[in-house]
């Protein structure tokens, strides 16, 4: 099969996909007790039951549920994603508005990972089974371990509230664009990123282990090529093979990372957004931002497919 | 009034962390049941030792700071950080806190309140009670039209429904039903068919932040617009109609006679006439509209879930007129005509423990809601100032009434009396509280009973932490009804509420204690426990729920919402409580022209349904919650408001109290 028919065919399995995303999805939101309406008069002893149902069916939220789906889906299709009831805020103006900021964060957690973990894990396999070895591996097992959210609310606790280093708040009159904020991006991108970066670490290590066991390394050293040579120029590109894969699919991490991150460093991107919308039983914006991070995630994945074949011509598309 | 709950339910901060980490528990307050708390042998936490608390149990936590006016520096910028997002700055379109808090700034009424509930004129020069009619809603028959209930009962009326004849309530489908709209409602007026009639003589010269000037065409705008509107029900279950007389004069006309009339009636804020027709939510800066009032501050800046900015409006009509020109004001020369603080810069920041680092960090100089450990923290400090005053918030357990043995009142007393409203003010609330020895709280206390002493010395008994009494009853009940022990019995709360979840258990304990219960508890997410609980259904399925409420000044919030029939299945009589009896008695308190007329004589009915709330014993009031707000010692003469959503701008300026706050940063 050619790459194009590949990609091709992966790119439409997305509509089924998404499809059964989207289903599943509303199902469990309406599973879920509760609604907008319901969370915007919660306890309030002015509002009848009689007036809060006038509310509920002036948005649309009275009908059957596969009611409200098809409408829902029906008005997708055209590109209209619905309001936040709480706002009437249109759903796509929101996530236009905060998807930079998610991106940014994702961006800045992906390179730190990489820059971390690619050269620990060529240090740790070069060094294999010496100090600075079980020195990484613990950094990695940590990494894995602790939660994110924790990490997150330690390094506000150290860096901002006893270093002063960094301020609780992001600077919220501050574009994104602007070359200070790369400052304000590091404790919640480290945070976002470690996870990431211990993962790829691990993985490094191992590869980079397994490919300096193989034959053309040792008939390289026999030739008498420096050792730094052998593994930048040949055992490197070997081993990224699986650590671009990978990393492709630790985005989707990332991403799900985001929802908490976001929130533990008032971050104001899609993330944040959804707890939100969950808080507040935004359907709307549930089924969007879940849409959204579906897509971004079939489409991470595709591109590490893409990647590991382009990185090795052995593989074949199947 | 809603309990703020919105932000609760954010999952993480770091309180759940330490949590998480065994830092808190209920093990610590489960040994705080017994006589020995450290207090005296009443076993009810009264002592003066205590936590470091006052006599009463409270902290030492200040209402507020007293400043010399002479002292006053102008200018300046205000950090804030408030709980959640502006859901809308459109008032009839928005009801959360920070919405209102937000619109505080930008908006005026006609009345002032202080904080003790006592309304003054404020866009008003002066108000009348012209006149009180004995009517009921039943009189409007006459007036009424009949239209055809669509799907669900739904009633396809494009004006605002004032009244739904009593008779035609509930229709089904296709069903007719008689109802009284804002178009019929001049007609009934014209045959003096109307409960009360107050008149509004409206300061001349007062201008909107566009420079245009309010006239009582606006005013009578701004009531349309609450039409139809999400706040619709709170406005139009006591306005009939509203009409202007001339450019400074409005007539507005209640239902039915209402002793909270004089309150309820001018409650609509004051936007121009040009916005009154905008769309649903469409008076918002996200939909391209700058909010305008009359207020002291106008909207500069506004970024969606990040921050908003209000800047000092230079041509604020207090203070080209002076408010010495307001006739109920005697303060001191020095008091200023406006506020002093140029202008605030507002972070929305949903998490506690965020805010409290972003205070701590000097980021912002002001903030609300922190929880009590924090509060406790900040309180200790020389670098932070905590005031603190009783507010309309409480909360409460519901007994389920309608399910044996529950219908015996002798066991509702004896679990009213292994409520511990003490401990759970010292050891859940560090003291940020004060218990609820009677269902009336201080800042209600005015119109709702004839002497708040002598009340609470009569119902404090009946709500006191008594073990001995509560076994005497539930031995009583159990040898007359026959009942095998233990009783098996299921609390219910909402799990993202730290502080109510260790009030449960509390509770649950001190059952547990007795011999005469085995208790479980059930945690909910909030949404699920709010769909929970208001279900009709809920009252047979025999749990004692616990939520929490705010009422208002007014004395009825705090037992109509709770105990009138009418209020099974929506907010908040969860267990459909109440008798016939009950509700003559609450509705006798409130309307009526005897009552509408004669204050003392509704304070005295009110007493009457404290005792008979107290006798009925279907719900126990745990405690009426502290209101409290943190500033660093760069902000003046901050004082706290009894509502979180007036907070901001009773402390920036609010002369009925000769409220004021300034800026001294150091330099």
């Amino acid at each position: 099969m050619s790459l194009r028919r590949f990609i091709l065919k992966r790119l439409l399995s997305i509509i089924p996909i998404l499809f059964g995303v989207s289903v599943i999805t509303f199902a469990l939101v309406h599973l879920t007790p509760g609604d907008p309406i319901s969370q915007m008069f919660a306890l309030n002893p002015d509002v009848t039951a009689a007036e809060e149902q006038r509310v509920r069916q002036q948005y649309g939220l009275d009908g059957p549920v596969w009611e409200q789906y098809l409408t829902w889906m029906s008005n997708v299709l055209t590109g209209d994603f619905g309001q936040v009831v709480s706002t009437n805020r249109e759903v796509s103006s929101i996530i236009l508005m905060r998807l930079p900021e998610t991106i940014a964060l994702g961006i800045f957690g992906w390179v730190f990972a990489l820059t971390i973990a690619i050269p620990t894990g060529i240090y740790a396999a070069a060094n294999k089974d010496q100090l600075g070895d079980t020195a990484s591996r613990f950094l990695a097992l940590s990494g894995i371990s602790i939660p994110n959210f924790w990490l997150g609310l330690m390094l506000i606790l150290i860096f901002a509230l006893y270093l002063g280093l960094w301020p609780v708040l992001p600077p919220s009159r501050l574009p994104l664009y602007h070359p200070e904020m790369l400052w304000y991006l590091i404790l919640p991108g480290v945070t976002i990123g470690t996870a990431a970066a211990a993962g790829i670490m691990r993985v490094m290590r191992t590869s980079m282990a397994e490919e300096m066991n193989k034959e053309y390394v040792t008939a390289a050293r026999a030739k008498g090529l420096p050792e730094q040579k052998i593994i930048l120029k040949h055992v490197l590109r070997n081993s990224l093979i699986s650590v671009v894969t990978l990393a492709a699919t630790l985005t989707a991490g990332i991403v799900s990372g985001s929802i908490v991150v976001e929130v533990v460093f008032n971050w104001p991107g899609l993330g944040y957004e959804f707890i939100n919308a969950i808080n507040g039983r935004e359907i709307n914006m549930i089924m969007a931002i879940t849409l959204f991070t579906g897509v971004f995630i079939i489409l991470a994945n595709l591109v590490a497919d893409i990647l590991y074949a382009v990185l090795d011509p052995r593989i074949r598309y199947e | 009034m809603v309990q703020d709950n919105k932000r609760s339910a954010l999952a993480i901060n770091r309180r759940r962390i330490l949590q998480a980490m065994g830092a808190a528990g209920i093990v610590g307050a489960a040994g705080c049941l017994s006589d020995d708390n450290g207090n005296g042998d009443d076993g009810n936490g009264n002592g003066d030792d205590g936590n470091g608390n006052g006599d009463d149990g409270t902290p030492d936590v200040s209402p507020g700071e007293d400043i010399d006016f002479e002292d006053i520096i102008e200018g300046g910028t205000l950090r804030a950080a408030v709980g959640a997002n502006v859901d809308s700055f459109d008032p009839p379109y928005s009801s959360d806190t920070t919405s209102t808090m937000a619109q505080g700034f930008i908006y005026e009424s006609l009345l002032a309140n202080d904080s003790e509930g006592n309304l003054y004129p404020w866009l008003a020069e002066s108000y009348e009670l012209v006149e009180t009619n004995d009517v009921d809603r039943t009189d409007y028959e006459p007036y009424m039209r009949t239209v055809t209930a669509g799907e669900d009962g739904a009633l396809d009326v494009e004006e605002q429904i004032l009244i739904t004849h009593e008779e035609d309530a509930g229709a089904e489908e296709g069903e007719e039903v008689r109802i009284l709209t804002t178009t019929e409602a001049p007609d009934a007026i014209a045959d003096g068919v109307f409960g009360m009639h107050y008149r509004y003589d409206l300061e001349e010269g007062v201008m909107f932040h566009n420079g245009e000037e309010m006239t009582s065409a606006d005013v009578v705008a701004s009531y349309r617009r609450y039409e139809n509107s999400q706040v619709s029900a709170q406005t139009y279950d006591s306005v009939l109609h509203v009409e202007a007389d001339g450019d400074y004069t409005v007539h507005i006309y209640a239902q039915i006679p209402d002793a909270e009339g004089e309150r309820e009636l001018p409650g609509a804020v004051v936007i121009p006439e040009e916005h009154a027709d905008l769309p649903d939510g469409g008076l918002d800066p996200r939909e391209g509209v700058t909010p305008i009032g009359t207020g002291p501050y106008e909207l500069e800046e506004f970024e969606d879930e990040q921050y908003f900015v209000v800047t000092k409006n230079e041509n604020y009509w207090v203070e080209e007129k002076g408010i010495h020109s307001k006739e109920w004001f005697d303060g001191p020369d020095a008091y200023p005509d406006g506020p002093v603080i140029d202008e605030i810069d507002v972070d929305i920041v949903p998490d506690n423990a965020t805010r409290s680092a972003a205070l701590q960090n000097d980021e912002i100089d002001i903030t609300y809601g922190l929880n009590a450990e924090t509060l406790d923290d900040f309180n200790r400090s020389e670098d932070f100032f905590v005031a603190g005053v009783e507010t309309g918030g409480y909360e409460y357990f519901q007994y389920p009434v309608h399910v044996e043995p529950w219908d015996d009142q002798r066991l509702r007393q004896a679990v009213n009396h292994l409520v511990p409203r003490q401990s759970i003010v010292d050891n859940v609330l560090a003291g940020f509280g004060r218990p609820a020895w009677t269902s009336l709280p201080e800042l209600a206390a005015g119109s709702g009973t004839t002497d708040a002493e002598a009340l609470e010395e009569e119902l404090r008994p009946m709500n006191e932490y008594d073990p001995e009494r509560a076994e005497e009853l539930l031995e009583e009940v159990v040898d007359d009804l026959g009942l095998d022990t233990p009783i098996e019995i299921q609390l219910e709360v909402n799990a993202d509420n730290d502080d109510r979840v260790r009030m449960t258990e509390l509770v649950a304990e001190a059952m547990e204690q007795t011999g005469y219960f085995e208790t479980t508890i059930e945690t909910y997410e909030w949404n699920t426990y709010v769909g929970r609980v208001l279900d009709p259904e809920y009252a047979q399925e025999g749990h004692i729920a616990c939520i929490g409420l705010s009422g208002t000044f007014n004395p009825h919030s705090f037992c109509e919402a709770l105990h009138h029939q009418s209020n099974h299945g929506q907010c908040c009589n969860l267990q459909g409580v109440g008798t016939d009896e009950l509700d003559e008695m609450m509705d006798g308190a409130r309307y009526g022209t005897d009552v509408a007329e004669d204050p003392d004589l509704r304070r005295e009915r009110y007493d009457e349904i404290w005792h008979a709330l107290a006798e009925y014993s279907a719900s126990s009031i745990t405690h009426f919650d502290l209101a409290t707000g943190v500033t660093n010692t760069d902000v003046r003469g901050f004082s706290m408001w009894p509502f979180n959503e007036g907070i901001f701008s009773f402390a920036l300026y609010s002369p009925t109290e000769e409220q004021v706050i300034y800026l001294e940063r150091d330099e």
